[in-house]
């Protein structure tokens, strides 16, 4: 029985809920994933709220921060990344812990290696964010990242920055995280071009400079730089612009 | 008159021998109408063109030194651009850089200006203006000058969340011989105040909760390694014995980049021995985390094998201790394994609790099989194509090989008693005796 659902995680949630109701013989894909005739019976899950809070109160309760593990895999929008989250869901319940320990079992390990790469992903923003004074007090940075963390940056951003207001864009989605030294909130961007940030802001150049300064050139090795700063980030860091 | 450019330039490019990086081990809330906080594990923002990380915005308050270290670039001596930051200025400087997410803080080290405390009591004045008038929360990692007063190391300790001194050469021998105006005193005194400030700190606080809290990341120091002829062995008995002394929280090795002033020193040509770092490193982190002794790493020599890591060589040194049954072995004892670390250990610990580990199993828990096959058994079986005593299985293990073309006829030379000895075969293991482990040595301080 294939579940096809909608409505984002929580929608995955909610077909979690008919899955389990159903005795498992399921398979979940995401409305977008399956498009023709179905092959076999097929049913379609909207998002319910209730269902998905029953479900996640579920998992908090049998293994405390398991269900951010589910929602960082979650976002990976890995190809059959749900029935690997559905198994580890259902070890979860069986087991009574979370089935991290039992790395040996596939879905486990791809659940777990998902979850690593979003967080790794979102991690590697924290550090190669890089903002643009555009205005009084009002600092701007693009990014364009593998998966749609956007809204795991707030938390970090708002806390260190909490007395400056700032923009981060999200190019490829066309997504903007917004601060207004108080709020944030994830805004879409209008569509069409979208302008380029300025290259200096008095302080940008001077960063560059200091940069280039700090390399002793003994010891220069770019492959070793190439595997800390993949080349997919540097259109948009200050230092290598 | 430089401008600011010019300065940041000449302050930076001065700051850059040192090796200390981490912005780790102070979880400093932000506060309200304040700017910064402090990622516990610490936040790397960008790497150099040398593969060096990029964590905080590493600077000297001033290059103008009135010390003459023979290694040094800014030694008194030495005819190089000099600059000096006023604290408005750097201060300025790091909030902004701090604002465009370039830097998780500030790393300020200085020349001696006059004196060490004339010099101390600048550094105090930046940092106060860092934390006070701008209100700044991020990180700060203070070097303190050897021989500067003890109220001076406390008042900053206040302030910053990580002060350290660095000894740099590792002998008084070599100090005396290329850095005369600083003495072993000089800089092991305040190494001996921050441990125990740090200790009346945690005892402050146990009693008064708000109590201000004294360098929450500890002290780190820095030794260079290859400007003088200390063996690896001095090095590592003399780190041994400073985080037992000093509970340091890291020490710091820095390759020697030779700048040719002095006779002692290797001359310009000489090569940064980048190798003898990095193994350095390796067995600096088999003493923190792998339960190592010094004596154990280096085994009789003085020198770490650099074709080897430290860890492998060890385990060849002591084929009686292999193999190890994965599924029975304490956790301190699959952290021997070459190609098995901290996080496959207790992968390892927590997956058998549900089911006996197959050798196909170890590799999905993340175990570096190409190492650990020689060196394990799971349920029984055995996955190297030799025992962990062989002696051609050096050769399998050393890293970077050049492959030589072995010799069919003619020198093969025969020991009396022992093993055929290929000419290209490097040297061979020595074959220890049936006891357990050897004892372990105890650890004296040697300066």
């Amino acid at each position: 029985m294939l579940l096809l659902y909608e409505g984002g995680f929580d929608g995955f949630l909610t077909a979690v809920f008919v899955g389990f109701k159903r005795k498992h013989d399921v398979s979940i894909l995401p409305r977008e994933a399956h498009d023709g005739p179905a092959l076999c019976e097929s049913m379609e899950v909207g998002a319910d709220e209730a269902l998905a809070r029953r479900v996640e109160n579920g998992i908090r309760r049998v293994g405390g921060d398991a269900i951010s593990v589910l929602y960082r895999a979650w976002l990976s929008r890995e190809a059959g990344i749900e029935d690997d989250l559905y198994a580890y869901i259902r070890l979860l319940f069986e087991d009574g812990q979370d089935p991290r320990g039992r790395r040996q079992l596939a879905p486990v390990r791809h659940v777990l290696a998902a979850a690593r790469r979003v967080g790794n992903e979102t991690h590697r923003y924290l550090q190669f964010v890089r903002f643009v004074r555009v205005g009084p007090g009002l600092y701007a940075a693009d990014i364009e990242p593998d998966y749609d963390i956007l809204h795991l940056l707030i938390g970090h951003f708002t806390g260190r920055f909490s007395d400056q207001k700032f923009v981060i864009r999200d190019l490829r989605r066309g997504k903007a995280l917004v601060y207004d030294a108080r709020n944030a909130e994830i805004r879409t961007l209008p569509p069409g071009r979208i302008p380029p940030l300025p290259r200096d802001d008095g302080f940008a150049e001077l960063w560059r400079r200091y940069f280039a300064v700090l390399c002793i050139p003994q010891r220069r090795n770019l492959r070793l730089q190439a595997h800390f700063v993949p080349k997919r980030y540097r259109r948009h860091l200050t230092e290598m612009q | 008159m430089p401008g600011l450019m010019e300065k940041l330039a000449v302050l930076g490019e001065a700051a850059r021998y040192d090796a200390s990086c981490a912005s780790s081990g102070s979880g400093r809330q932000g506060k309200r109408g304040g700017l910064g906080n402090s990622h516990m594990a610490g936040i790397c923002h960008t790497w150099t063109e040398d593969g060096r990380c990029v964590s905080l915005f590493k600077v000297l308050l001033s290059n103008c030194c009135a010390y003459d270290c023979a290694y040094c670039v800014n030694r008194s001596s030495n005819d190089c651009p000099r600059a000096t930051f006023e604290p408005e200025e750097l201060a300025e400087l790091t909030v902004e850089f701090y604002r465009r997410n370039y830097i998780e803080g500030l790393f300020l080290s200085s020349a001696v200006i006059k004196n060490p405390d004339c010099t101390m009591e600048r550094l105090l004045r930046t940092v106060s203006l860092l934390r006070g008038a701008y209100r700044f929360h991020g990180y700060i990692h203070v070097k303190v000058i050897p021989s500067a007063d003890a109220r001076l190391i406390r008042a900053i300790g206040l302030l910053a969340d990580r002060i350290s001194v660095n000894i740099e050469l590792p002998s008084s021998q070599s100090l005396a011989l290329l850095a005369p105006q600083k003495t072993p005193q000089g800089i092991l005194t305040p190494m001996r105040t921050i441990r125990n400030l740090k200790e009346e700190n945690a005892l402050e606080r146990k009693e008064y909760r708000h109590a201000p809290l004294f360098a929450p990341a500890g002290q780190s120091t820095q030794l260079i390694v290859g400007a003088t002829r200390e063996s690896d062995g001095k090095i590592l008995r003399l780190s041994e014995g400073l985080y037992r002394q000093y509970g340091l929280k890291r020490i710091y090795f820095s390759a020697y980049v030779p700048i040719g002033t002095h006779p002692a020193l290797p001359d310009e040509h000489a090569q940064v021995p980048l190798a003898r770092e990095h193994r350095l490193y390796q067995a600096d982190w088999l003493m923190r985390f792998y339960g190592f002794q010094a004596g154990e790493i280096l085994g009789d020599g003085e020198s770490l094998d650099l074709e080897m890591d430290p860890k492998c060589a060890w385990a060849l040194r002591h084929p009686e201790v292999f193999p190890v049954e994965v599924n029975r072995a304490d956790w301190e004892l699959l952290l021997r394994v070459p190609g098995v670390g901290r996080t496959s250990a207790s992968r390892i610990v927590n997956a058998r609790r549900s089911a006996p580990l197959s050798l196909d199993d170890l590799r999905a828990l993340g175990v570096v099989m190409k190492r650990a096959r020689y060196f394990v058994t799971a349920a029984g079986r055995f996955g190297g194509r030799m025992g962990p005593d062989n002696p051609l299985l050096r050769e399998l293990l050393t890293e970077n090989r050049v492959p030589e073309q072995l010799t069919l006829f003619g020198d093969v030379l025969r020991r009396p008693s022992g093993p055929a000895i290929l000419p290209t075969a490097p040297r061979l293991p020595a074959r220890s005796g049936p006891a357990a482990r050897p004892p372990l040595p105890s650890v004296t301080e040697q300066m």
